[in-house]
This record gives C-alpha cells, structure tokens and sequence, in this order.
C-alpha cells in the first residue's frame, strides 16, 4: 500500500513535470527595463503601434530603458517609448513591437514627468505596488520637463540609464544633502500626516543633474525647491544625510570662508495649548571643521563662533523655508504633523491634512552646532 | 499509530508552533489591524489569553485518562456512540481547518512565486510534501518540525530587517483604539492561535505526561512572541492606515529593503516557508 | 514498523541452492574410512595435496595431511608439524594409550604450532580444509586435528589511497582480515576489546569480525548487528559492500546508512564512541554501526588540527554539501523563474551569453553536468597519472570547447565545476555518491516549479533525512531530534577537552568518557 502511494506520488510529480514548467522563461527571452519614464501623453511623440485617437481622454507615454542582449549589438540600449489609456495598454502594445516577454520585476528607476506628477501619480504607481515582483526599492524621482529626455540622455559612463540613476542615487546621503525615495517609501509617506518629497532631476545636454527636490501632496506634485532649499529640507525633515556645509563670518572686519563635513538628526516636540498646536524642531548638527580660509588659530573659542555663525545661519534659512512652506505651500513638507498624531490620533485624523492645519501652526526651529577640529592647524 | 511512536515533550513544543505558525502570519497583522488599527499588537497579545485557556483546559482532560488515547477519551466522556461522533467532527475539523491553510498557502505561493502555474498543481505539490511528512508517523512529524523550528526562526530575523525604515510614531498613542475594538482584533487574532487544540492528540503521545503543561506554555509563549513582533514590525513599517489596505504586509514589507547579497528577500522567505506552512500535524 | 528488510531468509538453510549440502556425521575413527568419506570433495581438486605420512619413523600409526598449495605456509608446515610427527622421539607407543587421548598426546609432544583445535565432525573437517586449514587424520584417532598455518602473501600495509590524511598515522587496512584486527588490537588495548568472528556466504565462506568494546557498546546493538549478520543467506560474499547492503536500515534510500573506513585509527575511534565495528575477510574496509548523517563530515584529522581550524573546515564541508546537492537547481530556478534574485549586472552578463546558447536552461545544465559526471568516471577507470591528465585535459578543453561552440554559456561551466569540486571535498566516499545523484531530483524539481519546487525538493529530502534509521537509531540525530549536547561535534567541532561526554546519539553503557572534562587542556594548577 505504502510503496503504491508513493509511486503514484511519483508518477505524478513526473506526469506534472512533463505537461510542463508553466512559469519558467528562458532569461534571453525576456525584456526587461532598467529604467522608465511615466509622461503624459504629447500628441507629436513617435509611437510605432499608431495607437487610436482617443478625444479628451487623458494618454499617457511609457518610456523604457531595455538593455540590448544581443551580442554585438550596435546600441547597448534600447529605448522606446510608447503610449496608452493605462500602464496595462502600454504593455499590451508593448507586445506588438517587442519580441520578447516583458518583465518589470528588475526596473531601478522610475521617472514621473513633472506635468504628470502636478495630477496626480498613484493611478500610475498601483501597477508598480500591486506586483509581487516589482521591489519596492525602485527609485523614484520626478523628471524637470518630460520623464523620457532624461531615460533618452546618452549616458557615457554607464552603459545604461538605469544603471547610472541607481548609482547615483545609492548612498546620496553620505555625499550631499537631497532627498531621495523609493516606491514603498512614497506610498509609505502618502498616510495621514505625511508627505512625501521626491528628487528632480534635470538632462542638461548629455548629462543627467538632480536640481532640486518635488514637494508633494499625497500624490500630487504642488512645488518644486532648488538644491540650496534643498538641504534645508533635508535638515528639517530630519533625514540622515552627511556632507559638507560653507559657512561664512564677519570676524574683525574680514570675510573667513570655510566649510564643514557634519551629520544631522532632528527631534520634535509637540503640545498643544490654547493658542493651537506648536512644534518644535531641533536639528542637531555634529561634525568637524574641513577648511577655512585664513590660517587663523583655530582654537575652543573660535570654533565655537563658527558654531554660532552656522547655528544663526541655518536657523534663519530654515525659518524661511518654513515661512514659504505655511503660507505659500501650506503643506507639511517637513513631516512633523505626525506628532501631533501620536498625542490624539483619532480627533486629529480627519484635519491633519487639512492647508489650515499647517499654516496655523507654530512651528520654531532650534539649530544646535557641534563641531570638532581637526587637522595640524592649531 | 505505533506503540513506540512517543515523543519527547520538548519536541512537543516544536509540534505547537509549528502547527500555529503557518501562512497566517503572513496576513495576520493586516486582520488585525482592520479592527483595533495601531493598536492590533495589544490586540494580538491578548488574543493568546483564548489558546492559553485552551490548553489548560486539555492538560487538565488529559490528567484524568492519561493513557486512553484521543479516541478513548471521548468514548470515556460521552459513551461509545456520542464519543465517536464527535472524534469524527474532530477529523472533519482538522481536515477542513488544514485544507484552508493548504489553500491559502497554495494561493500565496500561485501569486508570488508560480503566477502561470494552475492552481490546482501548486496544491497538489503542497500536499505531496505534506503527505510525504505525514506518511512517516508521529515520530518523524515531530522530528521535521525541530527542523522547522529552527528555519523559522532564522527566517523570523529577516522579518527584523525592515526595522531599518520603522517610525516609532506609527504606534502612538497606544491603546487609544478603546477595548472594544481591540477585544473584536484580539478574536480575530485568536484564529491565528488554532493548532493548539491538536494537544488534544498529541498529548497521548508525549512520553512524560508531566512536563506537557510546561512545554506547551513554552511553545504557545514561542507563537505569541513570533505574532507580536512580526505585528509590531508591520505597524512600524507600514501604519496602521496602509496596514488596512495591504493583503500580507508581513511578506510585503521585506519588499521594502534590500539586502547586499539577498536582492529580494520575500522570494526567499517565501520558498522557505514551504516547509513551515506545509507541514503540520 | 518495518526495521528490519526481510530478504534475509531465516538462519537455517530451507532453500537448495546449495548442492553440495555436507553431511554433519562423526568422523570414524578408521583412517581408510575417513579418506572414502573425504574422496567425493577432495578427488577433483589438483591443487589439494593429501599428503600420507607415518607418525614416527616407525610407521607406528598410519596419518595423512591435507592442505592447498599457496595457502598453506609450507615453511611452518614442513618444520612445526611433518618435520617434528614424523621424527616423532617421544618413546610412547600411541597403541599403549586409550585412543581418546591419543590426539591429546601427539597435539601436546609434536605439534609445535599455536593456532590449532581438534573436531570429530565432518561437516567441521571439510569446511576447514577449504578454508585453508591444515587437517590431519590420524588411524585409529577419531578426531582430525586443524592446524591455521595461513601463509602466502598479503599486501603491505598502505596508506589507504581514498582516504588520505595529512596529520595522523598513515596505516590502512589491507584485505587479510586477521592483520587487520591485529592492528586494532595493537593500538587498543583494553582487555574489553571483543572480537567475534562469524561466518557469511555459504559458498565464499567468508570471515566476517564483530568488533566492539565490551563495556561500552549497547548490548542491544550488538545483538543487533550478530542477528541482521546471522539472517544473511547469500551464495557469496565479493567484499563488504555486498554486506552493507544486507545489513542497512533501508535500502531504497539513496544515503548511505552504514559508514566505512580504511583506517584503523578511525576504527578505534568510533569503536569508543561506542559503535561496532564489522570487517570482513578480503576488503580493506571496517563497517561502522550505527551510523549517524553527521559522521559522513567528520575527518579524521578534524580532531588532530587545532579546533578553530578544524571547526571551520567541518562548517565548510556542510556548505560545501549543500553547494554540491543545489547549486545547479538554484541557477536554473533563478535564471529561468526569478531572475530578481539575482544581482542585475549578474543576470545582463548571464543573458548575453545565454542568447547563443540554443539550449534551454534546464539542457544546457543537465548536458554538462552529464559530460563531467563522464569524464569523472573515465577518470576512475583509466590508470593512475593517466586518469588524472584526461581529467584535467577533458575538463579544460571540454569546457572552453563548449563555450566557443555555444553550447554551453560561462556561467553554467562555472556552476558545474564549483558543484563538482564541492562534490569531492566532503570526505566520505559514500556521500560522494549519493550526493552525485541526490541534485538531479532537485534540478528536474526546480525546473518545474522554481524556487517553490527547490524548498519542496529539500523539504522531502529532510523528511526523509529524519525518517531514516540506523539500527533502529535516528540517523540525522544531532539535528532532528535535536541532541544539543551531540551539537558540540557536528557542524562545529569545539575543543576535545568540552567533549566529555559520549555521543547521546549511540546508545552506551558509559557516558562518561574523560575525567578532565571542563579544564582547559591539561594545565598545571597554579
């Protein structure tokens, strides 16, 4: 009895994998991006497969990044983009043009056209989060312009796009202070208190340059910063970032330039009073003294003014940033409506997104400075 | 069964969790948080107050006779017709309760890993291995599930990993779901506990009688503390808002990080658990 | 349960396959009615000599030698027992004594050989002539008188070739059974030492020792041993490997259950630990009972090197297992179902080649792990430096071939070869083999199935694992069920002096097994 069982078993697994090995692709056989560009649709843009005409209804242009498998091929790149009602018509279409099988799963990078993200990005990013083999560490970042300039850069040290905005966004934070997400994060910052920020980058001839951040709204792109607005943004969101700082101060009637490689953390507190909510914010900032411009002897006391000349410096920049973020964004961009959250979640969950929410809000800024010098100059 | 298929108590503790820990846990939070929202950690704490009592209850049954064996207990408890009635709908139950987790296990499996694969050959593959284990008796069940014990516990460090993107806030305030809600996700937690009541059959097996109350505490302990970090991590990672959309955020949030060698860890966790969502008793 | 397989017929011989069923009758105490009853089994054999002789110069008692030529040490047989019978000077007339102890007086007066018994069965007298004995008979004497002056040549003692060692003594068993108990004897010399010798093989009449340590293994397990021993009735015995498979757990399992060794310092290892030791007469081998899945990782001189470096070459081994048995499965379930998984640049390169590659993954993998399996064995088959250069040679050329006649990508070249190399690290022979074909399940599982198909494979194979037994003793022991106490030398061995207790996993009747158990090593007291 028991060796029947277990020839019938085996009779089966044999019968199953003769019928055939249903999930199995060959690797040459797939397509599969390294990078793409969500846009909207443009009526001049080039697609092959004629799609139909479609009056007011919003298209939307997929630009994709496929490495080239064939040996010798004269570009190491193929680049298409093509264009659909949803994601899912594009890769239907996709289907007429491309030979081989489509495959999201290994995709580094997503870049969202700037007037696609000003509507509205999460009925395009569902497909991205529904699937079981997109990563949710796909990094994502909003295009100045149109997406599919910057995944069309002819890149000339990478031999792809993809490759070279993972690299480049990979461990940003320990070379320069910008924000950078990935798909889960994004969707992670929409809940209730949150916004997410996400990266602009920028094709400035063939080169690709992130110049600034997108400040969002849920899913909707409302204002863009530079890079200088940038990393009082980062400082102020409290995410971790280490780089170097300029400073300047007026010391006996002299400029001394300098610069500073520091750390920072942030901490806030929240309360509530009649008045409304307040939060303060402190950023701390720890690092060492890099360079300085007069070989003036560095000592406790000296440093300790430079301390207060960035303290007074950032202090000033982030209250500014503030300013422009309450009263002309009147968006909570620098994700302190959370506390307010954990104090009473259920009275304050229907208001916290609310523009009112943050423009009344006291919100103070305390910038502490610890520096360390270093080097033979004493 | 055979005369010597007896086993050790502490291998009874393994037969516990790895009959509680299966797919479920998976989805758990995500249930749970539907009902007490950031809170469904306390809610899935005091969900283990129903399988505890459970198991007090059995130890307490199986003190009285205990040598007459699962079948002669019921007989002894409710006479010969009513006895085997109701070992019969004890069968019906353990077939039905694990043909479920078969199938949920299988349609997990369908959509992350075999998309293609029709559905009713993933769950005949499940159930070749689950077969295969349990055609080896008592003793090898218990023997392959110290095995398990061990793989699951490996596999529960990688579900620390995501505690890199955590944000305490997400847990704030506590408690502030009221009881109400929190009792209504302590029993929907509570489904997740099921497995314990399988003491009732193995609790005959076990070699010294004596050490069964000490092992089952120890290995219903075990679950608890597995439902609770893999519930905390989740509402850390994910809020409580998210949680309530998202099927398995326990497989889901290993999406979130990447690893220097692993490029995607659910894959892996996910092959791995074959053996722990399979194999039962 | 079914422990014990049942081919083995039961221990008296039922069945008639062997025609040349002996007579068990007393032997007359006449001399010409012994050599009527020998005639029939002796006439057609040249090389027997039957050698007639008087005992003492006077031809007072009529005797006759059997022995075969070459067996039969003629240097010991010339001058300890023709030379001194036959210039017997005693003085006695053997006529003056009663004839039961006539036999006594000569085997005492003129027989100067050790090893040497008397019996009145013929069954006896036969069986030892063609097991190589000198008999002699005598007139009027009942018994025949068996004298063991084996000689002819051996092998010298060697270092065994499959199982070398570094560090350690370079003996090896050679095919004589009785030098190959000597040399256990020699350096284990603990009077408990018990040696039974038994006999299996009703044509090869083969000797077989049960070797144990009196006070140390499980009674039970050698009971076991001599029974399974005993149930075995086959025509003939070629060497130990025919023994083994009669006497494991189960036969349809692909993991070897028994573990073997060449080496006699192993032998006295493992005959500490309490397990039982069989040889068998003609194979240079010792059969360990039982055997545990731990023991086919464990090296000799992993107790001889220092513990850190022999606890990581022990780690090694089993991930070297586990590359041997998964790495082609793993490639093929992550190139052709989540190609995710694998690192990006990884998966471009991998697919560049693969695009001139006419194969499917699956056939590409199976192809070359077929043609190194081949050259693997043409390897065994040719001689010596031979073997090794058409190893090398086949594997060079073949591999580069392959490539440049796309059909095989670089990447599966790399995958097989790293198999094979792990495949040969582990020390075991049997393991060798069993994991050599142990990957092709899960290579065709994963095929089909994926990753899924690869945890499926591997749980089966632990289910399996855990099922097995030997002697009736879970064979994956330290690991399931877990004997924490046995962890200490499996996938890590700690320090010697940590290991103060016998395996929990063999069953012995003492537990304790050093007395400096807990001090580091063997330092004086400050």
């Amino acid at each position: 009895m028991n060796k029947k069982l277990h020839l019938a078993i085996i009779l089966g697994m044999f019968l199953i994998l003769i019928a055939g090995c249903w999930d199995s692709r060959d690797l040459e056989e797939l397509s599969f991006p390294l990078a793409a560009a969500y846009d909207l649709h443009r009526p001049g843009s080039s697609d092959p497969t004629d799609p139909p005409a479609t009056a007011g209804e919003k298209r939307l242009d997929l630009t994709t990044a496929v490495p080239n498998l064939t040996p010798d091929a004269p570009t190491p790149v193929n680049i298409e983009t093509l264009s659909g009602v949803t994601i899912g018509d594009v890769r239907r279409r996709r289907g007429l043009t491309d030979a081989d099988t489509y495959v999201t799963g290994m995709n580094l990078i997503i870049v969202l056209g700037e007037e696609l993200a000003r509507q509205g990005v999460n009925p395009y990013m569902d497909v991205l989060w529904r699937s079981s083999t997109v990563s949710g560490t796909m990094y994502m970042a909003v295009a100045a312009g149109r997406g599919e300039n910057v995944i069309k850069t002819p890149i000339k040290t990478y031999n792809n796009i993809g490759s070279y905005l993972k690299a480049l966004f990979n461990g940003i934070n320990r070379r320069t202070f910008i924000p950078v997400t990935n798909i889960s994060q994004f969707r992670i910052q929409q809940s209730a208190g949150r916004n997410p920020v996400v990266p602009v980058l920028e094709r400035k001839g063939n080169r690709v340059v992130i110049t600034g951040a997108a400040l969002f709204k849920k899913d909707r792109m409302i204002g863009r910063v530079g890079t200088e607005e940038a990393l009082n943004l980062v400082l102020l969101r409290g995410l971790k970032g280490k780089s170097y700082l300029p400073f300047a101060a007026q010391v006996d009637g002299t400029l001394h330039r300098g610069t500073v490689l520091v750390n920072n953390s942030r901490k806030v507190e929240y309360s509530r009073n009649d008045q409304g909510h307040r939060f303060v914010v402190t950023i701390e900032i720890q690092g060492t003294l890099q360079e300085h411009s007069h070989q003036y002897p560095v000592d406790e006391a000296h440093l300790q003014e430079i301390e207060k000349t960035i303290e007074k410096e950032i202090t000033a920049q982030c209250e500014r940033f503030i300013d422009m973020m309450q009263n002309e964004l009147k968006l909570d961009c620098i994700d302190i409506s959370k506390y307010a959250l954990t104090k009473e979640r259920k009275n304050l969950f229907p208001y916290i997104d609310n523009p009112d929410f943050i423009k009344n809000a006291d919100i103070r800024v305390k910038v502490k400075v610890h520096l360390k010098n270093t080097g033979e100059m004493r | 069964m055979n005369a010597n298929d007896t086993i050790t108590s502490k291998q009874l503790v393994f037969i516990i969790v790895g009959a509680q820990i299966a797919v479920g846990v998976f989805s758990l939070p995500h249930l749970v948080a539907i009902e007490a929202r950031q809170d469904a950690w306390l809610a899935v704490l005091l969900g283990a107050a129903l399988p505890f009592a459970v198991l007090l209850i059995i130890e307490r049954l199986g003190r009285r006779m205990p040598e007459a064996g699962f079948v002669g207990m019921n007989h002894l408890l409710f006479g010969r017709w009513l006895g085997s009635v109701i070992v019969f709908l004890f069968a019906a139950y353990v077939v039905l309760f694990q043909g479920i987790v078969v199938r949920l296990f299988s349609e997990l499996t369908s959509i992350f890993l075999l998309p293609c694969t029709p559905l009713p050959i993933t769950i005949f593959l499940v159930l070749v291995g689950v077969v295969y284990v349990i055609n080896k008796g008592a003793r090898v069940v218990a023997r392959v599930n110290e095995i398990l014990f061990w793989i699951i516990f490996a596999l529960l460090l990688l579900l620390l990993l995501p505690l890199v993107n955590a944000d305490y806030t997400n847990l704030l305030p506590a408690g502030e779901a009221g009881l109400a809600c929190i009792t209504r996700g302590a029993l929907v937690s509570s489904f997740s506990y099921a497995g314990v009541e399988i003491l009732l059959v193995f609790y005959f097996l076990v070699g010294r009688k004596e050490e069964v109350i000490k092992a089952g505490i120890l290995g219903l302990s075990f679950t608890t503390v597995v439902y609770l970090v893999v519930t905390l991590v989740c509402i850390l990672v994910w809020g409580h808002e998210l949680l309530q959309i998202i099927n398995w955020p326990a497989l889901s949030m290993l999406k979130t990080v990447k690893l220097a060698v692993l490029e995607r860890p659910e894959f892996f966790l996910l092959a791995v658990w074959v053996g722990v969502g399979g194999v039962p008793p | 349960m079914r422990k014990i397989p049942r081919r083995a017929g039961p221990s008296q011989y039922q069945d008639n396959h062997d025609s040349q069923e002996i007579p068990d009758s007393k032997l007359p105490p006449g001399y010409e009615d012994k050599l009527a009853l020998l005639r029939p089994y002796i006439e057609k054999n040249d090389d027997l000599i039957a050698r007639p002789f008087y005992l003492d110069s006077e031809m007072k008692l009529q005797a006759c030698a059997f022995y075969f030529n070459g067996i039969a040490d003629d240097k010991r047989l010339n001058e300890h027992v023709l030379k001194p019978l036959m210039s017997h000077s005693g003085g006695w007339d053997p006529g003056d004594f009663p004839a039961a102890d006539r036999v006594d007086l000569i085997v005492r007066t003129s027989i100067s050989v050790g090893q040497l018994r008397k019996s009145d069965s013929f069954a006896v007298m036969v069986h030892s002539i063609f097991d190589g004995m000198l008999v002699l008979i005598f007139e009027t004497i009942q018994e025949a008188v068996i004298i063991d002056i084996h000689g002819g040549v051996a092998r010298a003692v060697e270092e065994p070739p499959s199982e070398k060692a570094i560090r350690g003594p370079r003996e090896g068993f050679i095919e004589n059974l009785d030098i190959n108990l000597s040399m256990i004897r020699r350096h284990l010399r603990t009077p408990r030492l018990v040696i039974n010798k038994t006999t299996v093989g009703r044509r090869t009449r083969t000797p077989v020792a049960v070797i144990y340590i009196d006070d140390i293994a499980d009674a039970g397990l050698v009971e076991q041993v001599n029974r399974r021993l005993d149930r075995i009735d086959i025509d003939g015995v070629i060497s130990a490997g025919n023994i083994i498979q009669y006497i494991e757990d189960k036969p349809y399992s692909l993991f070897p259950q028994v573990w073997t060794s060449e080496r006699p310092d192993k032998t006295i290892a493992e005959l500490l630990e309490g397990r039982i030791a069989v040889i068998v007469d003609g194979t240079p081998t010792a059969i360990f009972l039982p055997a545990l899945f731990v023991e086919f990782f464990q090296a000799s001189e992993d107790y001889l090197e220092r513990t850190f470096l022999g606890s990581y070459l022990r780690f090694a081994r089993f991930i070297a297992f586990f590359i041997a048995v998964s790495l082609p499965a793993l490639y093929i379930g992550a190139i052709s179902f989540t190609p995710e998984l694998v690192p990006l640049d990884l998966v471009v390169s991998i697919a560049q080649a693969r695009k001139e590659v006419p194969f499917p993954v699956l056939i590409e993998t199976l192809l070359q792990e077929f043609i190194i399996q081949m050259v693997i064995e043409a390897g065994l088959r040719l001689p010596g430096p031979v073997g090794q250069t058409a190893g090398v040679v086949s594997g060079i050329v073949l591999g580069q071939a392959a490539i440049s006649a796309k059909l095989a990508s670089p990447a599966v070249i790399i995958i097989i070869s790293i198999t094979t190399i792990c495949t040969f690290i582990l020390p075991s022979g049997p393991l060798v083999q069993a994991t050599r074909i142990l990957r092709l399940p899960l290579i065709f599982l994963t095929a089909g199935f994926g990753l899924f198909g690869f945890s499926l494979g591997w749980l089966i194979m632990l289910t399996h694992l855990s099922s097995l037994e030997s002697l009736g003793l879970p064979y994956f022991a330290p690991f399931a069920p877990m004997r924490y106490s046995d962890l200490k030398d499996s996938v890590f061995r700690i320090f010697l002096w940590k290991m103060d207790k016998r395996p929990l996993s063999i069953p012995s009747q003492q537990k304790q097994r050093q007395g400096n158990s807990g001090q580091e090593g063997n330092r004086d007291e400050r």
